[in-house]
């Protein structure tokens, strides 16, 4: 059964995400820092060295400046949407070295109509609802806020955190785009 | 809330020079990824084991010197500061944390002063307590973090990116055996 194939293959992907996680979140920060889109100084806070050596894990996030739970990025130059926050949130576990959770969130306003919204990629660090389809263990938040109607839950392929920012960052700027149709792996033959 | 990752970002803003201490050889890999990630993605890098090898790259190369001879390098470097102040770049020094490199710096006061501010010791700087983290928690959030996951278990917090923050750093402190 497909939602079950699929919570298979989130399941693998924490091991796939474990690894130099804070290096490949940072290197989209740098890149949107590169365009404009944020400042540099959130390449130096996004960190992962909120170790908890007791519990064995660890917490990458965006260090705040005076708030022990992070802060959001904000974006710049974004001329479609209107005070635009970036959250970023990876929860390790080193005994088993695997991903536990994360968060990679969006919420701002559309500059056009001032409606708010957020996108949120989520993996879930254990299973909630009721089952796979109705809540896949990955999946993105889409709507007014986590709170408001309309809200959906979109099943989502088993991306890690890097990937999941990745597309997050390709919808605002298409200029982000790692995966490019006239790259190699695409090209075909005419029919 | 600085830690490493700043200090080291911070430090790379203001060359010429940057000594990162390591804790073990095995790591020392992982700790020149780690200087790179966090540099200017423009700035090309270039590892090098020697003094002459990092003075030998551009200007606004960042240069990450690994010295095979710790000693050598310190004096080398102490003795000849004016050949590094044209670099817009920094040159990263790593030193095995108590080896002898590290003792040879305290031993030369000048190169010591030079670098003080650019002078990283990542395991002095990235303590966590998780006492006070977790009294911490209580203090911003008024329940213990299990308090707070029985709630998100039960479906009582809302979406804000404040419950988000408080439901990862409840995570983070509740141990292994809590997970239900």
């Amino acid at each position: 059964m497909i939602w079950r194939e699929l919570v298979d293959q989130h399941d693998a992907a924490r091991e796939r995400g474990y690894p130099k996680v804070e290096m490949e979140l940072r290197k989209r920060v740098a890149w949107l820092a590169e365009r404009g889109h944020c400042s540099r100084v959130y390449q130096g806070r996004l960190s992962d060295k909120t170790k908890d050596k007791r519990s064995r894990r660890t917490q990458v996030m965006i260090k705040g400046e005076q708030s022990p739970i992070g802060d959001p990025i904000p974006l710049l130059n974004l001329p479609n949407v209107e005070h635009p926050k970036l959250w970023i949130y990876a929860l390790l576990d080193d005994h088993d070295k695997r991903l536990l959770k994360f968060t990679v969130r969006l919420d701002a306003r559309w500059a056009a109509d001032k409606v708010p919204f957020t996108i949120s990629v989520e993996l879930d660090d254990r299973t909630m609802g009721s089952g796979a389809c109705g809540h896949p263990i990955l999946h993105c938040h889409m709507g007014v806020d986590h709170d408001r109607r309309p809200q959906f839950r979109l099943p989502l392929p088993a991306l890690t955190p890097w990937e999941a920012l990745d597309w997050l960052i390709t919808q605002l700027d298409e200029a982000h785009e790692p995966a490019p149709w006239t790259a190699p792996m695409f090209s075909r033959a005419a029919p | 809330m600085r830690d490493s990752v700043n200090a080291i970002w911070s430090a790379l803003q203001q060359p010429p020079l940057v000594v990162v201490l390591y804790d073990d050889y095995g790591l020392l890999e992982s700790a020149q990824e780690e200087v790179a990630s966090i540099a200017n993605p423009s700035w090309p890098v270039r590892r090098v084991s020697t003094v002459e090898d990092a003075l030998s790259t551009s200007a606004d190369t960042l240069a990450l010197l690994a010295p095979v001879d710790e000693v050598a390098t310190i004096e080398e470097l102490d003795g000849g500061r004016d050949r590094f102040v044209e670099r817009a770049v920094p040159v990263v020094v790593f030193l095995l944390r108590g080896g002898a490199g590290e003792r040879a710096l305290t031993q030369a006061p000048s190169l010591l002063s030079w670098v003080r501010g650019n002078l990283i010791d990542p395991s002095a700087q990235d303590p966590f307590d998780p006492d006070a983290a977790r009294e911490e928690f209580i203090r911003h959030a008024g329940r213990t973090p299990e308090e707070w996951l029985m709630m998100r278990r039960r479906g009582e917090l809302d979406g804000s990116p404040e419950s988000l923050g408080l439901t990862y750093r409840a995570l983070l402190l509740e141990g292994p055996d809590d997970l239900a």
